[in-house]
């Protein structure tokens, strides 16, 4: 029993046992399920972890792959687009020169071509100025030299080589000329109007230093006056540039100075030359010859005796005198003085201002030039006094008023009253009585011109004030010419016609004066003055004769012969005697008036007309304030000058003589012909015939030398004791 | 053996070199050397007392140059993106050489040439291709970055600071500093920076500058009129006839020379604006002699020419087997591209005066050489291309 229930209690116990092992390995078995799920799930994490990994890398690489297509696609679009960009950019700019080229081409091409050509200005001769006779020169332009340098043409390394040689040869500043060669532009001036052998000396340098580019030579022109100062404020001047300033050379600026060529080349920026192309030569046209009226023997003589007569006579203010053919206008002489050297027209020619010239500024030294440069005789006024009276017995005359000769017409008091206003003669302490209009004339007589003037009156006074051409001016050609002043003809009461009757209380010009006597000397015919009497083309040889412009009957016949008798008798026996010429029938009449009002200054004038029957000349003398022992007084002091100087001219012109009564019988001898001979040959034959030999003796022992030329030429017949002006071979 | 293999393996289908691109330098090359004997003539005159001078000098560095860009086609181009860190660094250093004394020498007021005794040599050509392989090994390698603002867009911007800073400040070379950022801008897009970034910065900097020019104008003018006249002043830049002979001289001549050309010139050396009046007519101003002498045509051409170029070095950059081969043919033609517009920008007066000479054309020896180099590389990538 015990055995079984060992047995049954080891069963139980094995049961036990077993239930508890199995227990155990229940436990352990739960336990390593567990274990063994949690790997599972560890592992599965694992696993998925690495799963997921994997993926994630692949989706990376994917993603990396696609990034990289898609780049390189931007790529592609970009660089499409790259491309057409630039086709956009590359028309764009074919437009843009398209543009330039078409639409603004033509105007850039123009600004180029204005750039590219530099030109250098060939200066043309201008026209000679010759006097009347029209182998005396005047006034002449010589060939000189202007030099100028392209600055960048001339290498860093002669710069100061050719500055210096350049302010050496043409006595210049150094340093001033150093910096016009070290400037960039394109040419600069140098030096102008230099002499001929300076420009060569500078060509032998340029040569002797190998340097032929950069310096240029140009021809240029160089006004020359070989009489100096003669006729100077009637021909005038030129400027830097050639340009006439003054005178005949202003006036006919457009006849003389010709058209300037020009030397066109084709340079680079710096104005060197581009060679290929070579200069382009487009000559200058020379300017066209003048012939004056003005003759340069009368001029001589009218400048002579003027001259003589101001510092004699110690016009302060200087004189005029105006000689004029009153048949063609044509002014023979118009001399000035003081005047200058038209050489030298910056430098004073006046003795007293020459002593402190230098030391004056520049303002000062114009203003004394300007005075000297003005042409009195056309562009002042004056107040032409008893002269004037010619007018007014004209115009008496004309109108019928009054008769040269009749006895006793009008009586001098010693003055007269015109609407309550006393005027006196001017000799008025002495009155000269009874007389007739000729006797009036020749005593200047005021009273009667004043009685003529009232009764021409106002209205037709000034008609043949406007007739004598004394209203406007007289259109010579010459510069700033001044016109009258007269009061207006509404304005014009009787005391103002009473004093206008006898010159005074207006002002004309000279040239204004001796037109309107003219007009009497020729018979009535009004002639505007001129200077000019011809134009000769310098290309053609054409000759344009200017011509006379004429206003007939101002007067008529007889009144003119009238006049011109009575101032033959006033010449011949009233005031104007001191105007008397032997041989010659002169008429004239004198002026003295105040300059302007209560200045104590005087203007006295003579004018004058030969041969009084038929006139060939009429010379206006007028000095301004002679302040000399002579007094102011026409038929003293300018009445004279009238003398020498037709004395001189009638002979020249070889007028006629008309006047044989107090001269006797002049033997007149024919003139031989001198020409070929040596000076003392001719000598000999003249003084043979009672004749005399005039030159200009220039040179030393001249006698060997031979006659050129002759006035009067041979076969003439001349008064003895006549001169023979010659001129002889140089 | 293996490398060797290897490389060959990865080498995509070998190809011949673009052969029509090395036409095209061909035809503009000797077009440039004829129009230097033209263009040169005077002024080599003028300096030297030779007119050959320039055009033989050009011959020369063509010829150096043409064996350059055959030894330069021989180089497998991804040998340089090794070195491209250091390549950057010697192109920062290679600027920095004209502060040398005795090396450096002075032209016009700034400091960019080197004296190596036969020719003179601006450090600025070699940073501007330093630049270039730079840009396409950095680009290349950080790729996956470009489409980031900071990384992709500022970073290598950044880059670009050093070598602009010192041609501004240092070499007071603004045509470089322009050509530089320039190039790296087509780049960075052709890379894949994100157009935007451009824009909004672009748009920023370029309001900012409209913004500050606006309240200059009012602040500074009291009325209407006053802030127009201001304006217009500013607009007036481009009008060269405000100062004729000062700053408005080079264009003037310029336009001048253009002007006078008309449709077919006025022939081959008859220009006559190269006498001086153009300055360096055989450099910077060399189209303007060629617009005058060989006319509208002859522009057309040279135009035509140099878009030819351009597209055949965009086809070498799409057709490049990598990215660092696309990058690097767009650099090349992009330098060739910005030069040729601000060139011809500049003598058309169509954008303002900056001193940019016309590649192939100008003279200038080792400037000429470096391009030659240059297209050798660009050969060099189109002799692997991928197929397209």
């Amino acid at each position: 029993m015990r055995k079984t229930r060992r047995k049954e209690t080891k069963a139980k116990e094995k049961r036990l046992g077993n239930k508890l092992s199995d227990r155990k390995k229940i436990v352990k078995r739960v336990k390593g399920e567990k274990e063994k799920n949690e790997n599972l799930t560890k592992l599965k994490k694992k696993l998925e972890n690495r799963k997921n990994k994997k993926y994630k890398e692949q989706v990376k690489r994917t993603k990396v792959v696609v990034d990289e297509k898609y780049g390189e696609i931007t790529r592609r679009k970009r660089m499409k687009m790259w491309i057409f960009i630039v086709i956009l950019i590359a028309i764009l700019f074919i437009v843009r020169i398209g543009w330039i080229q078409f639409v603004m081409g033509d105007w850039l091409k123009e600004m180029a071509f204005e750039q590219q050509s530099l030109d250098r200005a060939v200066n043309p001769r201008r026209g000679t100025i010759y006097d009347a006779t029209g182998t005396n020169i005047l006034a002449v332009s010589s060939t000189v030299n202007t030099i100028t340098v392209n600055p960048v043409n001339i290498s860093k390394e002669n710069k100061e080589k050719v500055a210096e040689a350049l302010s050496n040869i043409f006595e210049l500043k150094y340093e001033d000329v150093l910096k016009k060669v070290n400037k960039k532009t394109s040419i600069e001036t140098i030096a102008r109007k230099v002499e001929k052998e300076k420009a060569d000396e500078l060509r032998e340098w340029m040569s002797d230093n190998g340097i032929d580019v950069g310096i240029n030579i140009d021809e240029d022109t160089k006004r020359y006056y070989p009489y100096n100062s003669l006729a100077s404020q009637v021909i005038g001047f030129c400027g830097y540039d050639n340009q006439g300033l003054d005178g005949i050379e202003a006036i006919y600026e457009d006849e003389l100075k010709g058209e300037k060529g020009r030397i066109t080349k084709v340079t680079d920026a710096q104005g060197g030359e581009i060679d290929n192309e070579g200069e382009n030569y487009i000559s200058a046209v020379d300017g066209d010859d003048l012939v004056l009226s003005i003759d340069l023997t009368i001029q001589g003589i009218a400048e002579k005796y003027l001259k003589e007569a101001c510092i004699d006579n110690e016009c302060t203010d200087g004189g005029n005198i105006i000689i004029m053919n009153p048949k063609t206008g044509d002014i023979l002489a118009m001399a000035g003085y003081p005047n200058y050297n038209l050489n030298e027209p910056y430098e004073t020619t006046i003795d007293e201002l020459k002593a402190n010239w230098d030391n004056m500024s520049q303002t000062d030294q114009i203003k004394e030039m300007q005075k000297v440069w003005r042409n009195k005789a056309v562009a002042d006024t004056y107040e032409p006094g008893s002269t004037f009276k010619l007018i007014t017995s004209s115009a008496a005359l004309e109108e019928g008023i009054t008769t040269t000769d009749k006895e006793g017409e009008f009586c001098c008091t010693g003055g007269i009253t015109i609407a309550g206003v006393r005027i006196s003669c001017w000799r008025y302490y002495k009155p000269h009585g009874s007389e007739s209009l000729r006797q009036a004339l020749m005593n200047s007589c005021n009273p009667v011109f004043i009685g003529l003037g009232q009764e021409i009156g106002v209205s037709k006074y000034y008609d043949y004030l406007e007739k004598f051409g004394l209203l406007r001016k007289t259109g010579i050609d010459l510069p700033g010419e001044a016109n009258s002043i007269f009061l207006k003809e509404d304005k014009v009461g009787p005391v103002e016609l009473a004093t206008i009757s006898f010159g005074q209380r207006f002002e004309i010009t000279p040239i204004q004066m001796i037109t309107a006597v003219s007009t009497i000397a020729n018979k009535g015919t009004y002639v505007k003055p001129r200077i000019v009497k011809k134009i000769v083309d310098s290309t053609t040889g054409e000759i344009t004769e200017i011509p006379t412009e004429k206003t007939e009957n101002v007067i008529s016949k007889e009144t003119a012969e009238g006049v011109l008798s009575m101032m033959g008798s006033v010449v011949a026996e009233g005031t104007g005697k001191n105007a008397q010429v032997q041989g010659y029938s002169i008429g004239g009449k004198t002026g003295t008036s105040e300059d302007g009002v209560n200045t104590g200054k005087y203007v006295t004038s003579f004018v004058g007309v030969a041969p009084v029957s038929d006139p060939e000349v009429v010379v206006l003398i007028t000095l301004y304030n002679p302040t000399g022992e002579g007094g102011h007084q026409g038929g003293g002091v300018a009445a004279p000058i009238g003398s020498q100087v037709l004395g001189e001219v009638l002979p020249y012109l070889e007028v006629q003589k008309d006047n044989t009564e107090e001269d006797g019988i002049q033997e007149e001898v024919e003139v031989p012909n001198i020409v070929g001979f040596t000076i003392s040959e001719a000598k000999e034959k003249l003084k043979d015939l009672g004749l005399d030999i005039n030159y200009e003796e220039t040179e030393e022992n001249i006698s060997d030398k031979k006659v050129i030329s002759q006035v009067p030429v041979g076969g003439m017949k001349v008064n003895k004791g006549s001169k023979i002006i010659i001129e002889y071979e140089k | 053996m293996q490398n060797k293999a290897k490389n060959s393996m990865y080498k995509a289908k070998k190809s011949q070199v673009d052969f029509v691109l090395v036409i095209i330098i061909l035809i503009l090359l000797s077009f440039g050397i004829v129009m230097i004997l033209s263009a040169s003539a005077p002024s080599a005159l003028a300096e030297t007392g030779d007119s050959y001078t320039y055009v033989t000098k050009q011959i020369i560095f063509a010829v150096i140059g043409l064996v350059a860009m055959w030894f330069v086609s021989k180089i497998d181009y991804r040998i340089y993106k090794k070195f491209y860190w250091l390549i950057y660094w010697a192109s920062i250093g290679v600027l920095l050489l004209v502060l040398i004394p005795g090396l450096g020498s002075e032209g016009g007021g700034a400091r960019r040439w080197i004296n190596l005794g036969f020719a003179q040599f601006q450090p600025s050509e070699l940073t501007k291709i330093g630049m270039i392989v730079f840009y396409a090994g950095y680009l290349t390698d950080h790729k996956n970055e470009l489409r980031s603002f900071v990384k992709g867009f500022l970073k290598p911007l950044a880059f670009l600071i050093p070598p602009v800073a010192i041609a501004l400040f240092i070499q007071n070379h603004l045509s470089v500093g322009i050509v530089m950022s320039a190039i790296t801008f087509i780049m960075m897009l052709m890379a894949g920076c994100r157009l935007l970034h451009f824009i909004v910065c672009g748009g920023i900097v370029g309001g900012g500058g409209i913004a500050a020019l606006f309240i200059y104008l009012s602040s500074a003018g009291e009325s209407a009129g006053d802030a127009n006249f201001r304006l217009g002043r500013i607009l007036n830049y481009m009008d060269p006839w405000q100062d004729p002979t000062g700053t408005g001289w080079q264009t003037i001549q310029s336009l001048y020379a253009i002007g006078s050309g008309g449709l077919f010139g006025v022939g081959l050396g008859e220009s006559k604006q190269k006498y001086l009046y153009v300055s360096e007519p055989q450099n910077d101003f060399i189209f303007s002699i060629l617009a005058e002498e060989l006319g509208f045509i002859g522009c057309i051409v040279v135009i035509v020419l140099f878009a030819l170029f351009i597209w055949r070095g965009i086809l070498i950059a799409m057709k490049a087997p990598d990215m660092f081969g696309s990058l690097l043919a767009t650099g090349i033609t992009s330098l060739v591209m910005i030069q040729v517009v601000i060139n011809i920008g500049v003598v058309t007066n169509t954008i303002p005066n900056t001193g940019m000479s016309l590649p192939f054309f100008s003279a200038g020896g080792t400037a000429l050489i470096i391009l030659l180099a240059m297209c050798g590389i660009l050969l060099n990538i189109s002799k692997s291309r991928s197929k397209v």
